[in-house]
């Protein structure tokens, strides 16, 4: 067995370099499409599927309140009050991601961090790679200053040195001692944190249950089923609403499985992703057999002889099998390579908010793939033409020649169904992508309700311990501000508490005449900023004022709305002096209305694809006390440049050191490059899905002229009778072009019904854009249609040139 | 089928090279001929002496290297390969040794095949259709395929083909070479009726026996026309 195993593998080597270039062309489409089938395997599976580093990572969940049917999130007291009472889960974890000025002996950075409670690594399952975790008594406050470490920031700003541990580092300005190193696998962030501090939450906030900003991570009780602490979720969310209705009223609480939360969004695209590069790897497998087949026909005479002198119908399907397994055996193992090179070009040109993308890597888990997918595709490429060797009767070709004249190459099905079936896939791929490209084309035209250009942005993040009181905080603010608007080749400087597109945090407000009840409370997006924040950013304002230097507190509290909330609060009203309570109370318990100066267009908040939120604006100067702890006192400069936006940078960042040496500038960029970066995935997903319809469109065209090719080549004298007969070039090239319209026109057919169905599946991806969007099936239909006749019409040209004279030769 | 102009067909001082690498074929050297509307002309001589060649020049398959050819008053020897086409498909029927029925079309399909490249209308093709088929006693056999006839039906299903569009001239290139001898007679009969009904027929063929039952004999040795037959086709 193996020896016959050997032996047809000896002798499908040995057939196969005799024909180089079939050999060629079949192992580098292979390759090809193989290694893109493989990387795009590889980041589906380390983003989708890959467990995470966590100790049973199938069991751990991460709970959200609802508000008004929306995930919200936790506030101290909801949490404090709910872990009390809730029997359903064995930890009950709070977490919520803060960013810390990480100063020393070093440049000073900003680094994403993150004060969990002092179980957190205990739920799920990690210890420290160096050092210890963190002790109960540790998460309150006063004996909260110590500090875990990521690997990457350990590596990054120590060097790996193991002293790191026990060592002091100032974080926000106050000394914190390292008492731990997590292990690389921990370098999975949820709120892409690099550190890590217990929460010391205070008597007074553990009372507070406004201010919703945590998340809460759990594991379920032994023997307690996920459907039970649903239940007994609903409940308690039922109790915080009765219980404090003030701040919860319509809110609810959810549970969800942590892998699905981080990465859900992310499935359908990755999914879409790998539906298409399979897509093209079929196509590239039916252009195989079609070649295959040829083959076969070519050799039948060569099969004959086989059969004549004794070979079975097995050994003649596992001979022409053994061809088949070579050819993808050799395209899997190139394919393997270039799956490789694949997966780092992704993970490294990819969107990179795509969690875990950048882990993506060739393990054994792409290895099991990659083999059985070489192994499959050698299988669907090679069934058919072995069946079809095997069946073929031994007589057929090895008489010499036929007395009944020409019998046509164009009625072969199976050959023809193989092509119709790659128009039709292709033509699934050829939508898709231009679905994704006119939304792409629609997003870009989107006005972000700000003109990006020429502007530059950065975050900066003030220590509560240095910058305590707000007064500091908005003189610090304002000096800032100052210096970078003094910046040779900036036109104008302002401060904002979020960036366009950024998001910010939410507060609820009431407009003034309705009920002070949560009921009446318009969710909306705050932001704090300078005055002249409007002008730097170019935005609108469609009615009133925007702030001047004069807005402080001592003066009337003032606020500007976007027309979405405008419209929301004041529908077919001037919103303009206007009153609206939000934010704060006045010390007597009285809400503090602050008026309506303006209405400024409405801005992208959260991503060009997101429509407009209620959105209100506050002078820094009056910004409510609280509000420095909701923006954990980061605000992002911008400023927009006279000239070259690059020019600035430098100067901006010395600018903010001149005031506080210590305050790093830090994310930095254009804001062009920030609009860019929301678009990076649609973009991404959109050039993927172009460059494999661009391929499945040359392989279809290459299907169709190979199928046209070898019928034309089988016809040529038949051909010849038909023009000894008085048929024309055109009788002829016409015939030859039907074939291949015939062939172009059913698989159109079938695709466009496949297209019709599949399109759903891209709905949660496009942006103004049908999934049935007329015009991009049209031009699918258009130019698939032209490149499969496009694809006909050269071997019908050459079969036009068929010599008549054929004709009066005998075979 | 007889046409008043006469000759039918003039060939004067036609020669065919054939050029291969660095090698020159004189297939034909300065052949003339003329050829009577109605006549029944038989092509011999034996193997390479360019008898095929002579075919594929008066069927404007092939164009000459040198010399006249006038059909039917009209100068073909120059015309391009569309042209000849046209003229083909409007004058010229063919009969093969090897039949060269499309084995994908049935025989009404096969018979219809020169009607429709000369666009002819459906009801027009049809009652010629029927007609030719007629004549060659095979209309029972209209919906068959080739591979479902024996070989005389073939070659008579191809006879019905080459006739069914009225051409000035019937060309047949060893019409009885992939047949039996009693099918081969049936052809030959077929093909003396067509005569007697008028048609001009050119008949390529090197089998003694058909020879003489031709109205001319033409010989070609060497790529020329001679006088005498060469001695394998001595008519006994």
């Amino acid at each position: 067995m193996l020896h016959t195993l050997l032996q047809n593998i000896r002798f499908a080597v040995r057939s196969l370099r005799r024909a180089p270039t079939l050999s060629a062309s079949v192992i580098l489409t292979l390759a090809l499409c193989i290694g893109a089938t493989t990387a795009i395997f590889s980041v589906v599976y380390t983003v989708l599927f890959r467990p995470l580093p966590f100790r049973d990572p199938e069991e751990l969940l991460l709970l959200r309140t609802l508000w008004r049917g929306e995930n919200s999130s936790w506030s101290v007291g909801n949490w404090a009050d709910v872990a009390r009472q809730q029997t359903s889960f064995r930890y009950f974890v709070p977490a919520y991601g803060e960013s810390y000025n990480l100063s020393g002996a070093e440049m000073p950075e900003n680094v994403n961090g993150a004060r969990v409670g002092a179980d957190y690594f205990t739920l799920l399952g990690v210890q420290p790679e160096l050092g210890r975790g963190f002790r109960p008594e540790e998460a309150a406050p006063g004996r909260d200053a110590v500090v875990l470490l990521s690997h990457a920031l350990w590596q990054r700003r120590f060097g790996g040195d193991p002293k790191a541990v026990g060592s002091e580092i100032r974080l926000d300005g106050r000394q914190h001692t390292v008492i731990g190193v997590m292990p690389e696998s921990m370098d999975y962030p949820i709120f892409g944190e690099e550190l890590w501090l217990p929460v010391a939450f205070t008597p007074e906030r553990l009372a507070l249950h406004d201010e919703h900003y945590m998340i809460v991570l759990a594991r379920l009780n032994p023997g307690v089923t996920l459907g039970r602490a649903e239940e007994e979720m609903r409940g308690l969310g039922r109790w915080l609403a009765t219980s404090f209705p003030k701040d919860n009223k319509e809110r609810g609480i959810a549970v969800y499985h942590l892998m699905n939360e981080l990465v859900g969004d992310y499935r359908p695209r990755l999914y879409v992703l790998l539906g298409a590069v399979a897509f093209v790897l079929l196509i590239a497998c039916a252009n195989i057999a079609n070649l295959l087949l040829a083959r076969g026909a070519a050799r039948s005479r060569e099969t004959s002889i086989r059969a004549a002198i004794g070979a079975g119908r097995r050994h003649l399907m596992a001979h022409a099998l053994a061809e088949s397994l070579v050819l993808a055996i050799v395209g899997g193992a190139l394919g393997l390579l270039v799956g490789y090179w694949g997966v780092g070009l992704l993970a490294t040109y990819g969107p990179q908010d795509v969690p875990r993308l950048a882990q993506a890597r060739v393990d054994a888990p792409v290895l099991i793939f990659a083999l059985g997918l070489t192994l499959l595709s050698g299988l669907v490429f090679g069934l058919a033409p072995a069946l079809r060797t095997a069946a073929r009767p031994p007589h057929e070709a090895l008489k010499e020649g036929g007395r009944s004249g020409s019998r046509a190459g164009s009625r072969d099905r199976l050959r023809n169904t193989l092509v119709v079936a790659e128009i039709a896939l292709a033509l699934v791929l050829l939508t898709g992508a231009g679905l994704l490209i006119r939304s792409g084309v629609a997003l870009n035209g989107v006005d972000p309700g700000f003109d990006p250009r020429g502007v530059v942005a950065g975050s900066v993040s003030l220590p509560a311990a240095t910058y305590e009181s707000p007064q500091q905080v908005v003189r610090v603010f304002e000096r800032i501000v100052e210096r970078a608007a003094a910046v040779p080749g900036v036109a104008s400087a302002s401060v904002v508490s979020a960036a366009p597109l950024e998001g910010a945090s939410s507060n609820g407000l009431i407009p003034e005449g309705r009920p002070l009840d949560i009921s009446s409370v318009i969710n909306s997006l705050m932001r704090l900023a300078t005055p002249d924040y409007f002008s730097t950013m170019r935005i609108k304002l469609v009615r009133g004022r925007g702030f001047t230097a004069q807005d402080r507190r001592g003066t009337p509290l003032v606020m500007v709305i976007n027309e979405t909330l405008a419209r929301q609060a004041f529908p077919n009203e001037d919103p303009i002096g206007k009153r609206i309570a939000c934010c704060e109370e006045n010390p007597d318990g009285s809400p503090a209305w602050k008026e309506v100066i303006g209405v400024a267009r409405d801005v992208r908040a959260t991503g060009l694809d997101q429509e407009p939120m209620p959105e209100f604006y506050l002078p820094i100067a009056q910004a409510p006390a609280a509000a420095w702890t909701w923006t954990d006192r980061t605000l992002t400069l911008a400023a927009r440049a006279q000239g070259d936006e690059p020019a600035i940078l430098t100067p901006l960042r010395s600018a903010v050191a001149e005031v506080d040496p210590a305050l790093p500038l830090y994310n930095l960029g254009t804001m062009q490059g920030r609009v860019l970066d929301s678009l990076a995935q649609s973009r991404f997903s959109a050039m993927l899905l172009t460059v494999f319809g661009a391929i499945a469109l040359i392989l279809a065209a290459i299907g169709v002229y190979g199928v046209i090719s070898y019928g034309v080549a089988q016809r040529t004298q038949e051909i010849g009778i038909r023009m000894a007969l008085g048929a024309g070039h055109g009788d002829v090239l016409a015939m030859v072009v039907k074939h291949g319209a015939t062939l172009a026109g059913i698989g159109l057919g079938v695709g466009f019904a496949a297209a019709l169905a599949l399109s759903g599946l891209l709905e949660s991806l496009l942006f103004n854009v049908s999934p049935t969007d007329p015009p991009t099936f049209a031009i699918g239909l258009v130019v698939l249609s032209l490149v499969a006749v496009l694809a006909a019409a050269l071997p019908a040209r050459r079969a036009a040139r068929t010599d008549p004279m054929v004709a009066l030769r005998n075979e | 089928m007889a046409l008043a102009i006469d000759p039918l067909i003039r060939l004067d001082g036609i020669s065919k090279i054939f050029h291969t690498e660095e090698v020159e074929t004189h297939a034909l050297s300065r052949v003339s001929l003329d050829i009577r509307a109605g006549e029944f002309v038989a092509v011999c001589g034996p193997s390479g002496c360019g008898k095929t060649t002579l075919l594929s020049l008066l069927g404007l398959l092939d164009s000459p290297s040198e010399g006249s050819y006038v059909l039917a008053g009209e100068p073909v020897a120059t015309l391009s390969p569309q042209q000849r086409a046209r003229v083909r498909c409007r004058a010229i029927g063919f009969i093969f040794q090897a039949f060269n029925l499309i084995g994908d079309l049935d025989v009404y399909s096969n018979v219809e095949l020169p009607l429709k490249y000369r666009g002819l209308a459906p009801a027009e093709r049809r009652a010629m259709v029927h007609e030719a088929l007629e004549r060659v006693g095979l209309l029972h056999r209209i919906h068959h395929f080739p591979a479902q006839l024996s070989g005389g039906q073939q070659q008579r299903v191809a006879v019905a083909r080459a006739v069914v569009g009225k051409p000035l001239v019937l060309l047949a290139d060893e019409p009885t070479g992939n047949l039996d001898s009693s099918n081969g007679a049936q052809v030959m009969t077929l093909l003396h009726e067509l005569h007697a009904g008028g048609a001009t027929i050119v008949m390529v063929t090197h089998d003694p026996r058909y020879v003489g039952r031709a109205g001319r004999n033409v010989f070609l040795f060497d790529g020329r026309i001679v006088e005498r037959p060469p001695a394998e086709l001595e008519v006994a």
